[in-house]
């Protein structure tokens, strides 16, 4: 979960939309003309072309990274990138996106190499060792994005195939859920999901993985009806024992799901159409997780797919077989699994996101209406096969390295997050130059990273004054966050068997909390010493130590902000997957029937908040009703406690199966993130209210100008017939 | 002012009690003073279920007497205005049913003088089966309901009520009428079915709110009160709550 995603969850919960402005389509003109003028010329068919191309463009970045400009002249530079950019920012289309892309490939290139040519110690000391370290930090930082961007510039979108119209035709079909150090109730909620999947009955078989088996993992693999399977050796990883039992079982397609994620009931009739149509097809992986998109769109149609960490994978079991079963290597048996298909000569696929409305196998008579709305349209991300095209090596290179950047990008954090403290603290500059010279090659450098990223980002990336809006609110949240920090730490050390109990401890446990409560500590001291020095009067110069200074309030507002946002994300999970509150009705033995509503629905042992507080006997007979869209459904419960305002019952064995059904048919809703992906609408870098002010502001300027034109021309006349008076 | 006529085919099916809960329920919507009731039922039991003492006001005998409706109305404590039958001799019934037989727009024209104002709603309960009452209720109501238990006994009577709604559809073809579902309880298999039943039966045509079964119905009118001031958190009183809410919808189309 990156912070923009927890973020825009975070906005979801309190009800702030992220786009508030009215919406801008992209622009089509001249400069779309152009591109495409360019792209289908003939020149492009010569052979060796793109090779030549690349190294022209590799070149001409060098030479524009390297050349020596005054002050002025960068400026100047600078001014012009910027001034192209945001011209052509509103157009759309892949054409434009590239050049955004180049621009700041550009603005970066030439800020790195001043940076590493320029502005390091010249000396051997302690300020070339943390410069140096700051300016690999940004290297690393500038790699990540770059080929990130260049991941994303070409989505390809292809609808998806429709399965054969017989479901007989259909293959069948084996679901694997691992169930590895997973809670009863997250197993509990994939196992549903599982078994609400759209198939023919006959055609899929369903089975819990379980490594360290438990009783009670066990007992809720046979109340489901999944077939349980043990490992064997006991202590063998997930993976082994995946391996184990595909030699068992013989369905011509193998699903893995990560116990802890829940796919909607399409998922199969969904992916399942590639499968028929391409034979050669080995492998589908999907989104990391099925309720939240990527915070960017990664095509893997350059990258071939090798580096993805999905939450679901479809495999088709004579080439699993073939490839020598799942790859052993832990947390990265996915990306590995998929290497090994490659190498046998197999395509892989990845599936961006699902339609919300798939083939629905039953049709009950309400939903078989004849108004059903047709699918919206779809994209699906797919790729091509690796081997049969000749740039392989590079393109794989491209995709390890991003892979390897992205897990290491922890690292340049920490270090930009720290870099301050070395002055403020240590008095050691780990950037040696002047704060003009900084921000010529500074701004342009940021400010075409994040017009190109925006841009890919869209719906899902803020603009500007919204991310300082985000980050004035961490600063309200700055002063109780390190409280919180300081507090959850000091009882724990107090209590350590307490820790448990307490719901800050809890709240933080989605970020390691000790490295950035230090950071955070450390860059408040940094700030305040800081803050001490520039106060004092004498002071040489006032650029840089201003420069490091706002650098560590700004560390600081982004640190408390990921504290408290991560608290949040942390919340609004639990009220997701746990909380499901439904109106019901709970029929008393005395005939009385009260309205309720649940606390946990497809629980089966049923919490009902009740609007009086009521006493009942311990297993006590009651009927619960469960509303859905205008229809009731009611099922044998027994009082498990009444006390005060809740009522806790366990529904009874004998309706079990059809509860599920019904928690099903409730929690198989299609995919409801589709509105959060990005739209086909300009990144909008002000608010509507600047927007206005603005207009506003021209208006009466206009007006006033027409208005002096008058006067002038009033006074004008005044002078001259003045002066024709005088003669 | 809003006419609703409340009818059923066959008796027993919990009319009398649904007028005055419903009358309560849109009483609580509303605000006092806007919600009435009137019993043209000769079984004079509406009043009881709004704890009103029926043994003055009769608007049988102000009839008989030539008078208008002034001095039948008795207001409730329950913010709901009421007009009972009046507890009368099997004479003076007869020759009540013989008024109005004589003139069929003897209700619209009354409750037009009663001066209830336009924005009042006016629930009015009848007897079971065809009879002169009905007729008068269909003449002036803006909006019929039918109630029905879900068992089979009214299922068999809906044919017999389609084709007295057919007949009526001569004289006023504009006037709805929904059936609503009273009584019904999901946990017994025939109840359910039932239901089932009626709903693809008869469509649109019944009301999306059905009311349960809850025991609590029959405490609040041994306590002379509506269910709604009886159970205020009971399923039905919930229920009878969002039928109001449907009902406001429907009269304000």
């Amino acid at each position: 979960m990156s912070p923009r995603l927890i973020l825009s969850l975070w906005r979801e919960r309190w009800g702030k939309a992220g786009d508030s402005a009215p919406k801008r389509p992209y622009l089509e003109g001249v400069i779309n003309q152009w591109g495409d003028r360019l792209m289908a010329a003939q020149v492009w068919s010569l052979p060796g072309i793109l090779k030549l191309t690349v190294l022209l463009c590799a070149l001409g970045l060098a030479f524009v990274a390297t050349v020596d400009l005054s002050l002025k002249s960068q400026m100047v530079f600078a001014g012009l990138v910027v001034a192209i950019s945001l011209y052509t920012r509103r157009y759309g289309g892949a054409w434009v996106t590239l050049i955004l892309v180049g621009l700041s490939l550009v603005a970066s290139a030439r800020y790195l190499f001043w940076r590493f040519d320029a502005t390091l110690s010249p000396h051997l000391d302690m300020a070339l060792v943390l410069g140096f370290a700051l300016c690999a930090a940004e290297l690393h930082l500038v790699l990540l994005r770059m080929v990130d961007l260049l991941a994303g510039a070409y989505p390809v979108k292809r609808a998806p195939v429709p399965l054969p119209a017989d479901p007989g035709d259909w293959p069948t079909v084996d679901v694997f859920i691992p169930c590895q150090g997973l809670t009863a109730a997250s197993i509990e909620r994939a196992a549903r999901a599982a078994l609400a999947l759209d198939w023919p009955p006959e055609k899929i078989k369903r089975y819990l993985l379980d490594d360290r088996p438990t009783d009670t993992t066990r007992l809720l693999a046979a109340s489901m009806g999944l077939t349980y399977w043990p490992s064997p050796a006991g202590d063998a990883s997930q993976t082994e024992s995946l391996n184990q039992l595909l030699l068992v079982t013989q369905g011509e397609w193998i699903v893995v799901f990560d116990g802890d994620k829940a796919p909607d009931r399409h998922f199969l009739t969904s992916t399942a159409g590639w499968w028929v149509a391409d034979r050669t097809l080995g492998m589908m992986q999907t989104a990391t997780h099925f309720l939240v998109p990527e915070a960017s769109q990664r095509s893997r149609s350059i990258l071939g797919a090798s580096d993805l960490g999905g939450s679901c994978v479809v495999l088709r079991r004579s080439m699993l077989l073939q490839a020598g079963g799942l790859a052993p290597e832990p947390v990265t048996e996915k990306s590995h699994t998929a290497l090994k298909l490659q190498a046998l000569g197999l395509r892989n696929a990845y599936i961006g996101f699902l339609p919300p409305q798939g083939q629905h196998l039953e049709h009950s008579p309400h939903a078989s209406g004849p108004s059903q709305p047709a699918p919206p349209v779809l994209d699906v991300f797919r790729v091509d096969q690796p081997f049969s095209v000749g740039s392989l090596a590079s393109k794989q290179g491209l995709a390890s390295l991003q892979a390897m950047l992205q897990f290491y990008r922890v690292v340049p954090m920490l270090v930009f997050l720290m870099a301050p403290l070395a002055y403020l603290l240590a008095n050691v500059n780990v950037i040696q130059t002047s704060t003009d010279l900084l921000l010529a090659f500074f701004v342009p450098h940021w400010l075409q990273g994040y017009i190109a990223h925006s841009r890919f980002e869209g719906k899902t990336r803020l603009t500007w004054l919204e991310d300082i809006k985000e980050a004035a609110l961490g600063l309200c949240i700055l002063v109780s966050t390190a409280l919180s920090v300081t507090r959850t730490e000091w009882m724990r050390w107090l209590d350590v068997q307490q820790r448990d109990k307490l719901p800050l401890q809890e709240a933080f446990d989605g970020l390691t909390v000790w490295p950035f409560a230090l950071v955070l500590t450390l860059n408040l001291a940094g700030f305040m010493s800081g803050l001490a020095q520039w106060i004092r009067p004498p002071h040489e110069s006032t650029g840089m130590p201003t420069l490091y200074l706002l650098w560590a309030g700004y560390n600081l507002l982004l640190l408390a902000a990921m504290l408290a946002v991560a608290k949040e994300s942390q919340h609004i999970r639990q009220q997701t997957r746990l909380q499901a509150r439904r109106s019901a009705s709970v029929r008393l033995p005395s005939g009385h029937a009260v309205s309720c509503v649940t606390e946990n629905f497809p629980s089966n042992v049923l919490t009902l908040a009740v609007p009086v507080p009521m006493t009942l006997e311990e297993d006590t007979r009651v009927h619960i009703s469960i509303f859905r869209q205008g229809r009731e459904f009611v099922f044998p419960a027994r009082v498990v406690s009444c006390q005060g305002h809740a009522l806790c019952a366990h529904i009874e064995e004998a309706v079990q199966t059809s509860y599920r059904a019904v928690a099903a048919a409730v929690f198989s809703r299609g995919p409801d993130w589709p509105k959060w992906l990005p739209g086909r609408d300009a990144d909008q870098p002000f608010p509507p209210w600047v927007l206005r002010a603005f207009d506003a502001v021209r208006t009466v300027m206009l007006g006033l100008k027409k208005r002096l034109a008058e006067w002038s021309w009033w006074l004008l006349l005044g002078g001259w017939m003045q002066a024709w008076k005088k003669r | 002012m809003s006419v609703v006529g409340i009818v059923s085919m066959k008796g027993g099916v919990g009319k009398t009690s649904l007028t005055a809960n419903i009358a309560m329920a849109l009483a609580t919507r509303l605000g006092p003073g806007r919600v009435s009731v009137v019993d043209l039922d000769p079984q004079n039991a509406l009043h009881w279920h709004l704890g009103v003492n029926g043994t003055q006001a009769s608007v049988c005998k102000q009839t008989l007497r030539g008078d208008g409706w002034a001095g039948a109305a008795v207001a409730s404590p329950f913010e709901v205005s009421c007009v009972p039958y009046g507890m009368v001799s099997e004479s003076d019934r007869e020759a009540f049913e013989a008024i109005l037989v004589k003139s069929p727009g003897w209700l619209g024209k009354n409750l037009q003088q009663a001066g209830l104002g336009h924005d009042g709603v006016v629930l009015i309960d009848t007897p079971p089966g065809p009879s002169v009452y009905l007729k008068q209720v269909f003449a002036c109501a803006d909006l019929v309901l039918i109630v029905l238990l879900a068992d089979a006994g009214s299922y068999a009577t809906i044919p017999a009520m389609e084709a007295w709604l057919e007949d009526m559809a001569v004289l006023r073809p504009e006037l709805n009428s929904f059936y609503v579902l009273n009584q019904v309880d999901k946990t017994q298999v025939l109840n359910r079915d039932v239901t089932e039943l009626l709903h693809q039966h008869l469509g649109e045509r019944i009301a999306p709110v059905g009311i349960h079964q809850d025991e609590a119905v029959g405490e609040a009118l041994a306590f002379r009160q509506p269910v709604l001031v009886y159970d205020p958190h009971g399923q039905a009183s919930h229920d009878l709550a969002r039928l109001a809410n449907w009902l406001i919808d429907v009269l304000n189309r």
